[in-house]
């Protein structure tokens, strides 16, 4: 199984995108609402891939990129961002930071999954 | 034009008067100075009229004289008598010559005169007779002579004769006189015409000396005005105003710049204008541009630059400056007038914030919405009735549409505030295509038309954003989709025309409505709203398609096609497939030359120029399609290439053009490369003549071998 981790602080695209990623029987999807919550559950989990919503509050998304590159455990996750920002010079600087890509918001729920194993490749 | 020529009419007259003045007083004065001179010519003559008249008198007196003297010394014998007499003998001779020189020239008084001395003379000669009769003792002789009234008769003709000419000389004095009353008369009138002609040219004079000081003070009233004005615009000024000299120092200021920065006037006089400025870098900018403005005269009037400005406190804030220059006159100045723009940069990042917010805070929803519909209308939950199946389509194909609608306004705002990044990669325009028919495949599908691509093994590379170029065509594509008929087909082909690449879009449509073509390319454009195929745009994608392909240098439009529908195009400047040498020859043996890097290519080419054909390739397929096309005597060849080893196509233009001798550029050194080529140049160690000597004499060596 393929474990993924959603990280969003709103809880209706939380439940979208788990129940969007559920679509492939390979992912084994974990949701987390916060960064703090986020570093919780890959600590122990160790996911192979990291959805991040970029703006949440008190820890943003690229905030918590650098946390988990920070910790050895967590330092070879690829990470994709989450944005409802496509600001180009955004997109780049999440590039700079070693994201494995940019997925749009709001994104199709019915191709999510194969999008997510896409970047896994 | 007739204002211009009465102006010149009247100062030429003006000229005239002024000049006739002075000409005609200069007249004046030699006619009373003719007048003058008249006068003195008849004074003299009555001074001689009064003489010769006083002469007759002394004449008559004289004979009297004689008459009395002679008579007395013959009745007394007394010789005391005769004194006068004899006194008036030499007298009267005298008199007569003086008289007859005075009456010369006029006929009857030398008439009377010739007739006054005979009287004369006879009178003397009885004087002289009675004399003489009386001294010998002849007095009765003499006393006889005396009675006989002869000597009375002299006397009184000689008294006729001096009366007559006397009248003569009154008549002459008389004459003379009036003449001088003549004389008095226009010297009297030559007189008054000159004072009449001074005070004329005195009254011009005042004329011309209060209308130049009015005019005088007309202009100084009017400076004053203007310089008042200007003034109160200075000290008015909401801007910051500076008037700086020539070297950048602050001559004045309004009281704005003491607001704006909290310096008061006597700390900033004197100072350089960079004083107020906050970075150090700032000075040197500040100079050059100063002396660009001041270099560019009025031209370069009113040039703004933003500027970080410091204020006393040392707080900055942000300015914008204009700068024009004052005078052309001796001294150069320049009005800098300083506009705080904190508060509209300040305005500028709360709009890009608040887009900012926006786009995130409706997409945030629209995800969830988006993303629940979506799987409801992909069947992830299961099968949906019929009636639910269609409302979740409309629900999900509307807030699809909002999306849209978002992304639309935000580019809308991006293009329009400068801020849309554009890539700059070699976008190969057929791949585009491709992406793009693949991509609306399935809109077409669902409408029932079919999008038609022609192969082209063509490669058309144009400079620019392969995802901003995607969505103009999107846009063009999805547009001919939904305004074709069901069944209909939707071309979608590439173009090159020399330096120009064309993609056309040709649908079998309704084509543009006449009323809708002015506005086509205008902001939320449909040609009808209640058009059910419009149904899903946002009015903003060809205005959005245009300005994006403006940015790449290109251009979107619209034909007419023949036998019904539309062309819509983009035109964009082409990346030159081939990097031909301008002096192509026919004489010329053909080489190609093949290197990723196009400024290599161009100047290699130029530096062959005259000597060979260079065709300059600068992908490895390009190259494989011409040496299939042409034939070739020599071949230059970049090992490095990006993607590929440019060595690999030796075999294949060898097998080609047999003996072609292969000029290795490269920039590495390495030892397998001089067993694969003719020659092995290295970037880094040679220059451009020793690729071209090289090659030349691999082809003469070529020549001779053949």
């Amino acid at each position: 199984m393929t474990r993924v981790l959603y990280v969003d602080d709103e809880p209706d695209i939380r439940e979208i995108a788990e129940m969007a990623l559920g679509l492939d029987p390979g992912f084994e999807v974990r949701l987390a609402a916060s960064a703090r919550e986020a570093l919780t559950i890959a600590e122990g989990w160790c996911p192979d891939i990291a959805l991040l919503d970029v703006m949440m509050p008190e820890i943003d998304g690229p905030t918590l990129l650098k946390m988990m590159r920070e910790r050895q455990e967590l330092a070879n996750v690829p990470v994709a961002f989450v944005t409802a920002r496509a600001q180009p010079s955004e997109l780049q600087n999440f590039a700079m930071l070693d994201a494995v890509g940019v997925i749009a918001k709001p994104f199709d729920p019915m191709t999510l999954a194969s999008t997510v194993r896409k970047l896994l490749e | 034009m007739s204002l211009m020529t009465s102006q010149t009419q009247r100062k030429t007259i003006t000229i005239v008067a002024l000049a006739l003045v002075p000409a005609s007083l200069l007249g004046l004065h030699l006619g009373v100075q003719s007048e003058f001179e008249k006068g003195r010519v008849l004074r003299s003559t009555v001074e001689e009229t009064i003489l010769s008249r006083d002469r007759l008198s002394a004449l008559l007196s004289l004979h009297l004289d004689i008459e009395t003297s002679v008579r007395g010394y013959v009745l007394t014998d007394d010789e005391s008598f005769l004194r006068p007499f004899l006194v008036a003998t030499p007298r009267r001779n005298e008199l007569i010559a003086a008289i007859k020189t005075d009456l010369t020239g006029e006929p009857q008084a030398r008439l009377l005169m010739d007739r006054l001395e005979q009287s004369s003379d006879r009178q003397f000669q009885l004087a002289l007779s009675n004399y003489s009769d009386a001294r010998q003792g002849r007095q009765s002789q003499s006393e006889s002579r005396i009675a006989s009234g002869e000597g009375r008769r002299a006397m009184d003709a000689i008294r006729r004769d001096i009366a007559a000419l006397d009248r003569l000389e009154r008549g002459r004095l008389a004459e003379v006189t009036s003449r001088s009353e003549g004389l008095r008369g226009n010297i009297e009138f030559l007189a008054s015409m000159l004072i009449a002609g001074l005070s004329l040219l005195l009254a011009a004079v005042a004329i011309v000396v209060g209308k130049t000081t009015r005019q005088r003070q007309e202009a100084l009233d009017r400076a004053q005005e203007l310089t008042a004005r200007q003034q109160a615009m200075f000290e008015g000024a909401v801007d910051g105003m500076l008037l700086l000299d020539e070297a950048g120092d602050i001559r004045k200021l309004n009281p704005s710049i003491i607001r704006m920065f909290g310096y008061s006037e006597n700390e900033l006089l004197a100072r350089h204008n960079t004083f107020l400025m906050d970075q150090p870098t700032d000075l040197e900018l500040s100079r050059a541009w100063l002396s660009r403005v001041g270099a560019a005269g009025l031209e370069g009037a009113g040039e703004r630059l933003e500027f970080t400005a410091r204020r006393k406190d040392g707080t900055s804030f942000d300015t914008e400056v204009a700068v024009s220059r004052v005078s052309d006159g001796r001294e150069r100045r320049y009005i800098a007038a300083i506009r705080d723009i904190s508060e509209y940069k300040r305005a500028e990042a709360m709009k890009n914030e608040f887009v900012s917010t926006v786009s995130h805070e409706l997409r945030t929803p629209l995800t969830s919405i988006g993303g629940s519909l979506g799987l409801l209308a992909g069947g992830a939950v299961g099968e949906l009735n019929e009636k639910a199946a269609r409302l979740v389509d409309i629900a999900h194909k509307n807030c699809e549409r909002l999306v849209r609608l978002i992304n639309d306004i935000l580019d809308i705002e991006k293009i329009s505030s400068g801020k849309m990044h554009f890539a700059q990669d070699e976008v190969d325009l057929a791949g585009l295509i491709q992406r793009t028919v693949v991509a609306n495949g399935s809109f077409a599908a669902a409408q029932g038309v079919s999008l038609v691509t022609p192969d082209t093994d063509r490669r058309v590379e144009v400079l620019g954003d392969p995802d901003r170029l995607e969505q103009v065509l999107t846009n063009l594509v999805s547009n001919a989709i939904k305004h074709s008929p069901r069944g209909a087909k939707v071309d979608v082909v590439l173009q090159q025309s020399g330096s120009s690449a064309r993609i056309e879009v040709r649908d079998r449509g309704d084509g543009v409505p006449q009323e809708f073509r002015q506005r086509i390319f205008g902001k939320f454009a449909m040609a009808d709203g209640s058009d059910n195929r419009m149904r899903g745009g946002t009015g903003l994608g060809l205005s959005i398609a245009r300005e994006i392909a403006q940015h790449h240098g290109g251009n979107v439009s619209y034909d007419d096609r023949e036998g019904g529908g539309t062309v819509f195009w983009i035109e964009l400047p082409a990346i030159s497939e081939m990097v031909q040498c301008s002096s192509a020859s026919a004489d010329l043996p053909r080489v190609l030359h093949i290197d990723d890097d196009r400024d290599c290519l161009s100047v290699t080419a130029s530096a062959f120029d005259g000597l060979a054909n260079v065709l300059s390739f600068s992908t490895m397929e390009d190259a494989e399609r011409a040496i299939h096309e042409h034939s070739f005597a020599g071949a230059i060849i970049d090992v490095g290439m990006r993607e590929e080893d440019g060595t690999t196509l030796i075999p294949e233009i060898r097998q080609r053009n047999p003996g072609l001798p292969v000029l290795l550029f490269s920039a590495r050194d390495e030892d397998h490369l001089a067993a694969a080529a003719d020659a092995v140049l290295i970037k880094s160690r040679s220059d451009l003549s020793e690729v071209v000597e090289t090659m030349m004499r691999l082809l003469a060596e070529r020549e001779t071998q053949a």
